[in-house]
């Protein structure tokens, strides 16, 4: 039937289903806690220039947390939001402990253009990625200011790797609107990265 | 951004791109700002993608559930013109084409009536400064350009909005790149094609003008053979303005490698470009490869051509040199300039080019000049030569393949014959008489062989094979002659005889010769009537054992072979007969007859089994066994382990057959056979039948079955001459339509013979189901050729064939994707499967997501395992579901099977083992109980591995039986679930993670050879081959993998590239 803390997900992920919003807020740091546990292993890759298996560590947190006796495939998308969530914030931890080793602290932007021709292959990758996870952090916080949904959407899609179809179901909403939702949001926070990173202050 | 521009925005996503622009100058009518914000908007939605995906490849490991549905974003605004549309002076007729770089249709000039076609570019161009007047310029210039085979630019006109198009002559015909769909070209037309590229470049590098964007899609093929070349120097202004999204690997593939990196360029990028398109038509796949256009553009700048001698070995010189200095990174070490490149071009098709000349050419050399094939002369089909088919087919399909891979290793020299026993040769007797007993001459040799089988002393040539052979020679009477057979069959006597018939009476007279032609001794025999035919032939066969050796004669089983009845064994004699001739089921018939007039003759019992292949038979035969001759009793052996699904035994079994009686053309064929379908549960390869098919025919030259086979062996592995002459040596024999037309469609494909091709395949849209499908699946198999496989198999999924057909097209068509690593495409051809059966796409959905290289998400299985849970199989006809005869009564078992697997790698080892138990419950006296619990053994194996207790894994493996009672043949579109893929490859997978790398060898050799996971399996043996040192190998099959996979979902891509360093680093 599954421990105490598997019961207790469990039902957090059926009230969550059930419309209870609260239940989200509940699931994060569980999930959160579970996650950077099992992402606490692969950290040293990450501090190279390694990728991070998302899919295996949400996977395992998954197995981990909610009870598998029980019929699951209905509240999976749902966990996969909230893990979504606590993965940006993970991502986040990450980027930001690379960022203050390089920098010593001091806060200096790096152009859009630099960011992303390091990501192309022409400069150092791990530390363009930092840089561009804490701005993505930063735009997508006054995204949310603007419009909570949207912010959603691009946690479920990007953070998560959420497919259009498990996002709509997650957040209640139609794939289309995630489509159109998504491409909305991606255009808003490229502007914005842009607005705040090539800003000479 | 602004409110109302933010809404618009939204409202321009929701509708489809052609729409955008209308919504957008309707919506920001008088409003420039709100315009110009709008579409900066729509631009810069493009550039997040890019953004967005830099970063998300940059961060997260490839999984498949983020990526899809990755293109949703805006794509760039498009005005749409409508037929009927008027622009200055030209109508709209219709939309010709849209690409990156624009939008074609095709129009009617009103002023000087004639057809154009008008080339818009894309918006957001007309957006940046300066784009206009380049546009302009360049255009002129290639405008003043006269050749012909440039594409004539009219003029360049502006829409009433400002858009500026060009006015281009239409043209009849086909793209390069649509020609390059249906696969390469022969290399007189590539060089052809190439050659009046190369004077269009030429004309206008003379002119200072670079074309920048050389590629198939711009090269038109007129239908009069004429080249045109188009889109002369637009490639400057959208490359300039060009977003980086806007680039697509279609656009990068071409580029130069200066192009590439930003450089400034000169007419040697042109002739770069022009390399690709070469070798494109050449090999019929790109030089450089990448799902991603950074990866693309790594591969051009850093990457080492694939030798495309690999691919086209049979290319002269002269061609791969001016591949390799046309493909040259450095522009130094390219040709120099277009003229050059036309010389050597002009030398390689043996004529001579003036370079100077821009004028028109005369024609004679020019043009593609399609290959001309005469049509193959129509041949009288002589009754009785067809291929003997269905022996031991046990499949029961029209050709009953298989295809076992028999490994005899190399070196192992033909089998002795024990040396107390002499090898004798019965010839056929020459008869005078009434036709009525015309049979006797031939007749007596089979009942004279079959007696003297038993007898310790001796060893009769097998009289089938002996009668067959002789048949093609002619009446054999002179002992000379005899002799000459009889060496060919290794015998060291013969014996010749003569049966003349007068009133009824019979006959006989027979001399034993040596093969020096010395005749030893002569005996003579009479008989009243034809009754009395087989005390003759016993007193015959007495003699002639007394004059071989003088011990005592046991005799009593050599009698007892045959029959006492007259009528029963003119019956077998005639089946003989018919088997000899290839008339299959007129010959089971006769044995049919044999047997209900004698149910104890073992011969005739055994001859039914072995020709109707009915296990019925089989069993029967067994019963009656006791008192066959050691030959016949051998090969029946075989044959009832084979049908018992113990291929083992039966591939041990016909070779001590064999050891002892090497002169049996059909026991060869039958071993090859068996190497042909059941190779692969042998951890053989098909191709290893080689042997004793090149055996049989030595023993039988007319045998067209082993020449058919001999030619798919000389496909699969590339040599091009023998399949050649095979092939015309198959079509002399004039055996069966189907036979022909197949082995003339393997040549077709395996030599890039695009027009046998297309007849190959009008063809086979004529034949019914059963034909298209075996012959299509045939040569798709036995060639290896994955595209033509494709095409073929595509062809079967047209409504006119029926929806079983279709969708066991769709599952063979979702393996073939699946072999070279294109997961989404595998998808596609399962979705279009499910509309037609969708219980049955489930079960393959199921099977296919189980596939050990891909990460599918944990949310599809979870879902499929779901959804199979829900799913009912007994709705499923239990009897001619459509899909596959194997299915029958299986869907419950397959079910199981399906969520164990699924459970196990969930991880969620409870319900795996329920699954379990639920299939070890079932009643194991039937085919289906049997199948039901190995398939339980399979799932204990997956948990164990996964479990991490790889031993037990593998033991687990072993003791399930793959079960398979139908051929592994791919081309016959046989179920991947008795094919057992999964689980062959975890087998080796298994015996490597246990450092056990020689053994998993030869495992991971035959799946190479198959479908589904030939690419990883040629990893594998990449690996291993370089982690033994074997260089040279390890290059070979890191080549494979690479060019196998070179297509592949980028998820897969990081194998690829693994393998290319390796190959780097080996190299």
């Amino acid at each position: 039937m599954g421990s105490a803390a598997q019961q207790t997900v469990t039902r957090l992920l059926h009230e969550l289903r059930a419309g209870n919003r609260e239940a989200f807020s509940e699931l994060v740091p569980l999930v959160y806690g579970e996650l950077h546990q099992i992402a606490g292993r692969h950290r040293e890759h990450w501090d190279g220039e390694e990728t991070l298996d998302t899919t295996a560590l949400v996977h395992e947190a998954y197995l981990r947390l909610v009870d598998q006796s029980a019929p699951q495939w209905q509240s999976h998308p749902h966990f996969l939001a909230v893990a979504s969530t606590a993965m940006r914030q993970i991502l986040l931890d990450y980027a930001k402990r690379k960022h203050a080793a390089k920098r010593g602290g001091g806060h200096q932007h790096v152009p859009l253009q630099k960011i992303e021709d390091a990501l192309k292959g022409a400069g150092d990758l791990s530390e363009a990625r930092s840089e561009a996870l804490i701005a993505l952090n930063d735009s997508l916080r006054r995204l949310e200011q603007h419009d909570a949904r949207l912010s959603r959407i691009v946690e479920c899609r990007f953070f998560g790797g959420m497919t259009i179809q498990d996002t709509a179901e997650a957040l209640g909403i139609a794939p289309a609107t995630v489509s159109r939702g998504w491409a909305m949001a991606k255009a808003w926070l490229y502007r914005d990265l842009k607005a705040t990173l090539d800003d000479p202050l | 951004m602004s409110e109302q521009a933010e809404r618009l925005f939204e409202q321009a996503l929701a509708l489809e791109p052609e729409r955008r622009t209308t919504f957008v100058e309707d919506a920001c009518r008088g409003n420039p700002e709100l315009r110009q914000e709008l579409l900066s908007l729509l631009g810069d939605a493009r550039a997040a993608d890019d953004f967005f995906g830099l970063l998300n490849d940059a961060v997260f490991s490839a999984s498949y559930s983020g990526v899809e549905d990755h293109q949703s974003s805006a794509e760039p605004p498009d005005a749409e013109l409508h037929p009927a549309d008027v622009i200055g002076q030209y109508r709209i007729l219709s939309l010709i084409a849209r690409g990156g770089m624009g939008t074609v249709y095709r129009a009617h000039d009103i002023d000087l009536d004639r057809d154009v076609a008008l080339k818009f570019l894309p918006t957001y161009f007309g957006a940046q400064p300066g784009a206009d007047e380049q546009l302009l310029s360049e255009a002129r210039a290639a405008a003043a350009l006269e050749h012909p085979n440039v594409c004539t630019i009219h003029e360049i006109g502006e829409t009433d909005d400002g858009r500026r198009f060009i006015a281009m002559a239409c043209y009849e015909g086909e793209t390069l790149k649509e020609r390059l769909l249906r696969g390469p070209l022969p290399v007189e037309e590539s060089l052809a094609i190439a050659l009046q590229i190369a004077r269009a470049l030429a004309a206008a590098h003379a002119r200072g003008i670079i074309h920048r964007d050389v590629k198939p899609g711009n090269a038109m093929l007129g239908s009069d053979g004429t080249v045109r070349l188009l889109d002369f120097g637009l490639a400057t202004v959208t490359t300039a303005t060009l977003a980086p999204s806007a680039l697509t690997p279609g656009t990068v593939a071409y580029m130069s490698p200066e192009q590439a990196r930003g450089d400034p360029l000169d007419g040697r990028s042109d002739l770069w470009s022009l390399g690709v398109v070469l070798y494109e038509m050449l090999a019929g796949s790109r030089p450089f490869r990448g799902e991603s256009v950074r990866s693309l553009r790594e591969a051009i700048l850093h990457q080492d051509v694939e030798p495309i001698s690999s691919r086209r070995p049979e290319l002269p010189d002269g061609v791969l040199r001016i591949l390799e200095r046309l493909l040259q990174k450095d522009p130094a070490t390219r040709y120099g300039s277009a003229a050059e490149l036309l010389a050597d071009l002009a030398r390689s098709r043996g004529t001579e080019e003036t370079p100077s000349r821009l004028g028109p050419e005369p024609s004679a050399t020019d043009g593609p000049g399609p290959e001309v094939t005469a049509a193959p002369p129509v041949r009288v089909v002589r009754p009785g030569l067809q291929l003997r088919r269905g022996v031991v087919a046990l499949a029961l399909s029209i050709v009953g393949l298989a295809l076992l891979g028999l490994i005899v290793v190399r070196g192992h020299s033909p089998p002795r014959i024990p040396a107390s026993r002499v090898a004798l040769a019965v010839l056929p007797f020459a008869y005078r008489g009434s036709p009525k007993f015309s049979y006797l001459g031939e007749g007596i040799v089979d009942l004279l062989s079959a007696k003297l089988e038993g007898a310790p002393a001796l060893q009769p040539v097998d009289s089938r094979t002996l009668l067959t052979f002789a048949s093609r020679e002619g009446s054999i009477t002179d002992p000379q002659r005899g002799a000459q057979v009889a060496e060919h069959f290794g015998a060291k006597l013969f014996v010749l005889g003569s049966i003349t018939e007068a009133g009824g009476r019979l006959g006989v007279s027979a001399t034993v010769y040596e093969t020096g032609g010395r005749p030893r001794n002569s005996f003579e025999a009479m008989a009243r009537g034809e009754e009395e035919i087989f005390d003759l032939a016993d007193h015959l066969a007495r003699q002639i054992l007394a004059e071989v050796q003088d011990e005592p004669l046991q005799f009593a089983r050599v009698a007892s072979q045959s029959t006492t009845s007259l009528p029963a064994l003119k019956a077998y004699l005639e089946g003989e007969r018919e088997g000899r001739a290839g008339r299959v089921e007129t010959a089971a018939e006769a044995f049919r007859r044999a047997v209900e007039l004698d149910t104890g003759f073992a011969l005739a019992n055994y001859r039914l089994a072995e020709f109707s292949g009915d296990t019925e038979m089989v069993n029967r035969a067994l019963r009656h066994s006791g008192r066959l001759g050691e030959f016949h009793r051998g090969l029946l052996l075989a044959m009832a382990a084979w049908a018992r699904g113990d291929h083992m035994s039966a591939d041990q079994q016909y070779r001590e057959v064999l050891a002892t009686h090497p002169d049996d053309a059909e026991a060869w064929i039958m071993l090859g056979r068996l190497t042909l379908n059941k190779g692969h549960l042998l951890g053989r390869a098909w191709v290893d039948a080689r042997e004793p098919f090149e055996r049989a025919l030595a023993l039988d030259p007319g045998s067209a079955q082993s020449v058919w086979w001999l030619a798919a062996i000389a496909a699969r592995e590339g040599r091009l001459t023998d399949l050649d002459s095979l092939t015309d040596r198959l079509l002399r024999l004039n055996p069966h339509p189907f036979w022909a037309g197949t082995a003339r469609g393997e040549r077709a494909i395996a030599l890039g013979d695009t027009a046998g091709e297309a007849r190959f395949v009008a063809d086979l849209r004529t034949r019914p189901d059963a034909w298209a499908q075996e012959g299509g699946g045939l040569v798709t198999w036995t060639t290896g050729n994955l595209p033509a496989g494709r095409r073929l198999w595509r062809l079967l999924t047209e409504p006119s064939r029926s929806v079983g057909m279709r969708l066991r097209a769709r599952v063979v068509l979702a393996k073939i994707e699946l072999s070279n690593g294109r997961w989404r495409a595998t998808q596609t051809e399962l979705k279009a499967a499910a509309t037609m059966d969708p219980g049955a796409a489930l079960e393959h959905r199921a099977f296919f997501a189980l596939t050990r290289f891909l990460s599918v998400p944990v949310s599809k299985l979870i879902v499929l395992r779901d959804s199979l849970q829900r799913w009912d199989p007994t709705k499923a006809a239990e009897e001619g579901d459509g899909l596959f005869a194997d299915h029958r009564g299986l869907h419950r078992y397959l079910r199981l099977y399906l969520l164990g697997m699924l459970s196990a790698r969930l991880r969620d080892e409870p319900a795996a083992l329920r699954y379990v138990a639920e299939l070890e419950r079932v009643d194991r006296s039937s085919p289906a109980g049997r199948f039901a619990a190995d398939e339980a053994k399979i799932i204990r194996s997956e948990l164990a591995w996964i479990g991490g207790r790889r031993q037990e894994a593998l033991t687990l493996l072993e003791g399930a039986r793959f079960w398979s009672n139908s051929s592994a043949v791919e081309g016959g579109g046989d179920s991947p679930f008795t094919t057992h893929f999964h689980e062959r490859f975890a087998r080796p997978e298994l015996l490597y993670q246990l450092g056990r790398e020689d053994e998993a060898l030869p495992w991971y050799r035959s799946l190479t050879y198959d479908l589904l996971y030939t690419g990883p399996a040629e990893l594998r043996l990449a690996q291993i081959y370089e982690h033994k040192g074997d260089r040279r190998r390890a290059i070979e099959h890191y080549s494979r993998f690479v060019e196998l996979w070179a297509e592949c979902d980028a998820e897969l891509q990081p194998m690829v590239r693994q393998a290319q360093q390796a190959l780097a680093r080996l190299r």
